[in-house]
């Protein structure tokens, strides 16, 4: 009754067989959160400094740096466009659309405030640069930063 | 002999590592930087204050400040999000290697 003995290796065999197929199927399930993006990556930690130099102008009329602010809000939107464009990248294309909001009261508002007013004080300036926009920025390249890189 | 229960043992001595190297260390690093930031909030805060009564700054300008901190709140929520879905995917590659490794050392 040789066959009989080797029932109980065949079943545990079995059962490990059936836990590496459910493993697998696992894997295959679409991750949460996109990966690491070198792109994603350079956009934030390039139009942090980008950004921080021209807002500290803002002390200065508005009209002489119409063309700037223009340009380098083109490039805030092109990086919102290309990261809301990645696959489960939910939570950070909504903190670039909260970034660049002309509405709000970070970056794009920043600039519509300036644009509004002509000029903005230099208390103001400063502290929008150290304390709301530039951890702003900080939050965003942290959160790549955090991804898995594949 | 190899069975369920020795792939079980082995599932479950490396869950504990896998748990805090994952989970435990997202938990941690979300606690400092939540407490980073109610630390930068409350000194910026107490200098923008003093900016006020100096008029240094405007009352508008005071109000479009907290606004702005208000909204980076939220970015740094989503940052919060974004971090445990990181530690959740990295949990899970975790698991799979675990459970692959546990299955694996069974076979003779």
């Amino acid at each position: 009754m040789k066959h009989l003995s080797v029932l109980p290796v065949m079943r545990s065999f079995a059962r490990t067989a059936v836990l590496l197929s459910l493993s697998l199927m696992f894997v295959a399930c679409s991750s949460l959160i996109a990966p690491y993006n070198e792109t994603s990556y350079r956009y934030a930690t390039s139009l942090k400094p980008e950004a921080l130099m021209l807002m500290g102008r803002a002390t200065e009329e508005y009209a002489s740096h119409a063309a700037e602010v223009d340009a380098l809000m083109l490039k805030v939107e092109q990086a919102y466009e290309y990261v809301a464009g990645l696959p489960n990248n939910e939570e950070t294309a909504r903190q670039w659309e909260i970034l660049k909001d002309p509405d709000g009261h970070l970056l794009g508002g920043f600039m519509s405030r300036w644009k509004d007013k002509g000029k903005l004080g230099a208390a103001l300036v400063e502290n929008a640069r150290e304390d709301t926009v530039g951890p702003a920025f900080d939050a965003i390249i942290a959160l790549e930063t955090l991804k898995i890189k594949q | 002999m190899a069975d369920f229960d020795d792939f079980k043992q082995a599932v479950q001595t490396g869950l504990a590592d896998l748990i805090g190297n994952t989970i435990g260390d997202y938990a941690d690093s979300a606690q400092s930087r939540a407490n980073d930031f109610l630390d930068d909030s409350r000194g910026d805060l107490e200098k923008w204050l003093k900016q006020l009564r100096d008029d240094e700054l405007s009352a508008d300008d005071f109000e479009f400040l907290l606004k702005g901190k208000a909204e980076l709140a939220h970015i740094n929520a989503l940052l919060e999000l974004g971090a445990a879905k990181v530690a959740v995917d990295k949990f899970r590659a975790g698991f799979i290697q675990l459970l692959k490794d546990s299955a694996l050392g069974l076979v003779p």
